[in-house]
């Protein structure tokens, strides 16, 4: 995917994770799924570009995000799991 | 050489209040991002067994704990109002209009700098009344 599309996804998952997050402090209810997938994206891709700041080259970029990747689809697997199931 | 960037974090080099917010940034959303794991595993313990997730459950009720949970909210809150700077800057607010470069040059974190005093303010207030405000927003 492009990275530029990337950081510009990550940008959004920011600001509707404040929203939905500001919105929760005011006892509204939200979706729990749609938040922990927003700030699944949002924390994985922040330590994916931290990480690829202290190891860098382009072999071991390509090898943390697919690092990240996976941590992040299985915990929001656990996430979906978890509200289906109980 | 690999720890260049690392470095260039602890140093905060010459860049001054700017650096150690950027630092702050990232130690915060490391801070936020541990506890949406811990968040997620805790919650998914019902998977197991409800007395386990009943059992630590009662263990987050630890009065070291609570003391994380405001170290938690500190982090949540200087790194919400630093983020909306970011997506503020970014937006080209408070950059400043574009002009020809004439020595000595002027870079434009005089003119971001009173939107990182007035969201670190606000930071300081979220903080003051998430703990004291009758709403008590941490607990």
């Amino acid at each position: 995917m492009n990275r530029s599309l990337v950081w510009f996804l990550s940008f959004i998952a920011a600001a509707l994770t404040l929203i939905m997050l500001a919105l929760h402090m005011s006892w509204v209810s939200i979706n729990y799924i749609l938040l922990s997938a927003l700030m699944l994206f949002h924390g994985f891709y922040g330590l994916h570009t931290m990480l690829t700041e202290i190891w860098t080259g382009p072999k071991t970029g390509v090898a943390l995000a697919g690092v990240c990747v996976m941590l992040g689809t299985g915990l929001f697997g656990l996430v979906l799991l978890t509200e289906l199931v109980t | 050489m690999t720890n260049r960037g690392l470095t260039r974090w602890l140093t905060g080099s010459r860049h001054g209040i700017e650096a150690y917010v950027y630092l702050g940034h990232r130690i915060s959303g490391l801070i936020l991002l541990l506890f949406v794991i811990a968040h997620i595993l805790l919650s998914s313990s019902r998977l197991i067994s409800l007395d386990l997730w009943a059992e630590l459950m009662l263990m987050t009720r630890s009065p070291w704990l609570q003391a994380c949970r405001y170290i938690l909210f500190a982090a949540f809150a200087f790194h919400a109002f630093n983020g909306v700077r970011l997506i503020l800057v970014e937006l080209g607010f408070a950059v400043g209009a574009a002009e020809q470069q004439v020595y000595p040059y002027k870079g434009s974190i005089s003119k971001q700098r009173p939107m990182l005093i007035i969201m670190m303010v606000l930071t300081g207030l979220l903080l003051v009344l998430g703990e004291f405000s009758p709403l008590r927003l941490v607990h």
